[in-house]
């Protein structure tokens, strides 16, 4: 369908464009004008028939505006075009229709199904199909005592999993990361864990049929990310980190770890080391198979972000590896639920206080 | 739903409408125009809507794009229609 201005017919699909919206109507004569609604303009605000099919001058319904009509474009289109004392008729029948709805009944539907016999609404079809195509991706972060409830676990087959772990501490982790997953699939997805297909690997890498996620815990926290695409999260706490590692056990894990290109940038900063670290874990997670080989995972992967987050007193630091990392939105959770935080990339770290955020 | 809840959850549906209004939506409040201060176009509108109707899991009946000037009128509309 092709939009033009030019001298309207009787018969014509017109509409004309109002700020952020098009209004559509039939053409009829300049003194009678079909649609469904009243121009969307704050004038017809209060206006009764502001919602229902009805007639108006030319002027009313271009209210100023520059009125196009519809020309079909190809022989499909052309043939579906009705014949203008039929669509006039259709459209003086329905005079006093209501049932507007702005996205599946509105002015588009009505114009057009009087002129081609088709409810349809491009920019309907537009936007659904973008939103089904969107990028989505999501970080949610959460005290492991906080999540670690083991009767949360979906499927079966994963709880039963956690519950062989003999460390109480790594079981209360691998609890909370996978309550925290079912909680971000919920918010994010809109779905309920048991209406997903989860699988695990011949590696013991779960995952599920209808949408990518990846976990990890560390510092007494737990991090779940789900996305659109595939998606690998890595998290370590820093004190934790630093604590239980000399400079000399960093050195000798980076010349492990980096490449030689790497390694040569490096600098011997620990704390860069670290960054490298949690952005070759999420690569791998993200892009990886079988076993981790930090050497082979590409900290550069154009797609992966890494960060720094204060949750409580305990800094955090993360990278997350995606086709949509660059549109993450991150979360914090507590006792009233998930908090958007706004980390600092590759940054100075940024002191998140969920009391705040939740004002 | 709290109204801050509902206004977190808008903005989160404004970025996955355009992730370069990343500024304008960090900046936005209630009073900010849908048209003028964060640039919707029609199918931004429409985009706007599904979103809401998916995440929110209702219908937009008897309301018109007129209706909705401000993020402050879409919170109104969702906050008398959601339990």
């Amino acid at each position: 369908m092709k939009w033009l201005p030019g001298r309207c017919r009787t018969g014509d699909l017109i509409r004309v464009h109002l700020g952020s919206v098009c209004h559509y109507g039939v053409f009829v004569s300049e003194d009678e004008v079909i649609a469904f609604g009243l121009p969307p303009v704050e004038q017809y605000r209060d206006d009764p028939r502001r919602l229902i099919v009805c007639s108006t001058d030319i002027d009313t319904f271009a209210c100023g505006s520059i009125v196009e009509i519809a020309h079909a474009e190809n022989r499909q289109e052309r043939r579906k075009r009705r014949p203008p004392k039929k669509a006039v008729a259709d459209a003086r029948a329905r005079l006093g229709e209501t049932g507007y709805n702005l996205l599946h009944n509105n002015c588009e539907h009505f114009a057009r199904e009087c002129v081609f016999g088709e409810h349809r609404c491009e920019l309907e079809e537009a936007a659904v199909r973008r939103w089904r195509e969107r990028p989505v991706c999501a970080v949610y972060l959460a005290a492991v005592d906080d999540m670690a409830k083991e009767d949360a676990v979906y499927p079966p087959e994963r709880a039963r999993e956690i519950r062989r772990c003999t460390d109480p501490g790594l079981r209360a982790a691998k609890t909370a990361d996978w309550a925290l997953l079912e909680l971000a699939v919920k918010q994010v997805f809109g779905r309920e864990p048991e209406s997903l297909t989860f699988r695990c690997s011949r590696h013991g890498k779960w995952s599920c049929e209808e949408l990518y996620f990846s976990l990890s815990h560390a510092g007494g926290y737990a991090a779940a990310a789900v996305s659109s695409a595939p998606v690998g999260v890595d998290m370590e706490g820093v004190e934790a980190f630093f604590a239980r590692r000399t400079e000399e056990e960093i050195r000798l894990m980076a010349k492990r770890a980096m490449t030689s290109a790497e390694h040569r940038r490096w600098g011997g900063d620990p704390a860069a080391f670290l960054t490298c670290w949690t952005r070759k874990e999420a690569v791998f997670k993200c892009r990886g198979r079988g076993a981790f080989r930090p050497a082979a995972a590409d900290a550069d992967d154009a797609g992966v972000r890494s960060c720094r987050v204060m949750a409580g007193d305990t800094e955090l630091a993360l990278a997350l590896c995606g086709r949509h990392s660059a549109q993450a939105r991150f979360y914090l959770m507590d006792g009233d639920g998930a908090h958007p935080v706004t980390p600092r990339f590759d940054d100075t770290p940024q002191t998140v206080d969920p009391d705040a955020a939740a004002e | 739903m709290k109204r801050t809840e509902i206004v977190e959850k808008l903005k989160d549906i404004l970025l996955a409408t355009d992730d370069r209004k990343r500024d304008a939506v960090a900046a936005c409040t209630e009073a900010s125009s849908l048209t003028y201060d964060l640039g919707f176009s029609s199918i931004g509108m429409l985009y706007m809507v599904i979103a809401i109707e998916e995440e929110f899991g209702i219908r937009f009946d008897g309301v018109g794009a007129a209706d909705f000037r401000t993020l402050g009128d879409v919170v109104d509309y969702l906050e008398a229609k959601l339990p």
